[in-house]
């Protein structure tokens, strides 16, 4: 009984509360117009249709520049290890040539084995010379004497370099 | 394609419901430039957010929206309501007696007398649901004027089912006892 009486109200109300939703003031339904626009060009606004079709293809090319250009400039990994770097060919090639042949006592590491002992013999006969008072050398540094014998090539001539120089320092 | 789908489907369902939005927002605030705000509040809020949700949706999510902007307006009003009777009282300094606001004739009688006596059925029956409490004229207009179910309604008023049968059940009482002779 009171479900009944409850739809019947229930049917009386929505009539009621329809009729007087058509018979609004024009000024209302004119102001419900006006907010329902409103609120539609608000969704328009924030995502302008007419610019879609502009949009979509900038981003993408700009997308594509920005991937190329990382692509250029990205800093590129350790290229694989050559077994000889060009400077290594080039020493190899100096000291293959005949230019280079003056450098090739390099591999003789007698003469380094014995450098102090050649100084040891350059200061004995300068001071044999001293003592003799026939000392003309220009200095007492080694290493003008130094330099000269790194300067000498090939084993003879080294050994008859190092001769001369010490015959030149012995007092006349 | 589908956006203009999409514009024309959200024009075709704020028409559908600008009307009785209002009209709810208006029993609610008593006050058209108000309820007109509600409703516009309420249309920008649902399209900036929620029309990509399906549109089996929107409606709920409307009232909801609707619903909660009618809410906070009530208690903005209580509020104010609450400052103004106390500076009021603080003005007559003996705290008796009725405030301003209570002196100002009321712009929408009320009076059961008068509506019964009024030949327009819909207006007596629309004056006595406005003078529903906010939440019983909440669950008895979403579940009687847009038949929702019981579900949909506690979504739309944020509680729970049982509320809302609370909240019916006490509308429906309190309009057979407001309605009296036009009760069916």
């Amino acid at each position: 009984m009171r479900e009944k009486e409850s739809n019947l109200l229930s049917n009386r109300v929505k009539r009621a509360l329809d009729e007087k939703a058509k018979a609004l003031d024009p000024h209302v339904a004119e102001a419900l117009k006006t907010a329902r626009y409103r609120a539609l060009a608000e969704k328009e606004k924030s995502t302008p249709r007419s610019l879609r079709p502009i949009l979509f293809p900038i981003g993408g090319l700009v997308l594509a520049t920005l991937i190329a250009v990382v692509l250029i400039f990205l800093p590129k990994g350790p290229s694989p290890k050559t077994p000889y770097s060009p400077a290594d060919v080039k020493c190899v090639e100096i000291l293959s040539s005949e230019q280079g042949a003056d450098l090739k006592f390099i591999e003789n590491l007698d003469l380094y084995e014995n450098l102090k002992f050649y100084q040891w013999l350059a200061n004995q006969k300068r001071l044999e010379n001293e003592d003799t008072g026939g000392w003309r050398g220009t200095g007492n540094s080694p290493l003008p004497f130094m330099s000269c014998i790194s300067k000498a090539s090939g084993k003879p001539q080294r050994e008859a370099y190092l001769s001369k120089m010490l015959q030149w320092r012995r007092p006349s | 394609m589908a956006a203009l789908d999409t514009e024309s489907a959200l024009d075709a369902f704020l028409a559908s419901v600008e009307r009785k939005a209002f009209i709810m927002a208006q029993m609610s605030t008593r006050n058209e430039e108000d309820a007109l705000d509600i409703v516009q509040d309420a249309m920008l809020a649902f399209v900036r957010r929620y029309t990509s949700r399906p549109q089996g949706e929107w409606k709920p999510i409307f009232y909801r929206i609707l619903q909660n902007r009618i809410r906070d307006w009530n208690r903005k009003k209580a509020l104010r309501n609450r400052i103004l009777k106390w500076f009021s009282k603080g003005e007559r300094g003996d705290g008796k007696g009725e405030g301003p606001l209570e002196e100002l004739a009321d712009p929408n009688p009320s009076d059961p007398v008068d509506a019964l006596m009024s030949k327009d059925i819909a207006t007596t029956i629309a004056n006595a649901v406005a003078e529903l409490p906010l939440r019983q004229q909440q669950s008895f207009l979403l579940r009687t004027w847009e038949e929702m179910d019981v579900a949909q309604t506690a979504y739309v008023m944020g509680c729970s089912e049982g509320s809302v049968k609370t909240h019916y059940s006490r509308a429906i009482k309190a309009l057979r006892k407001e309605l009296g002779e036009y009760w069916p």
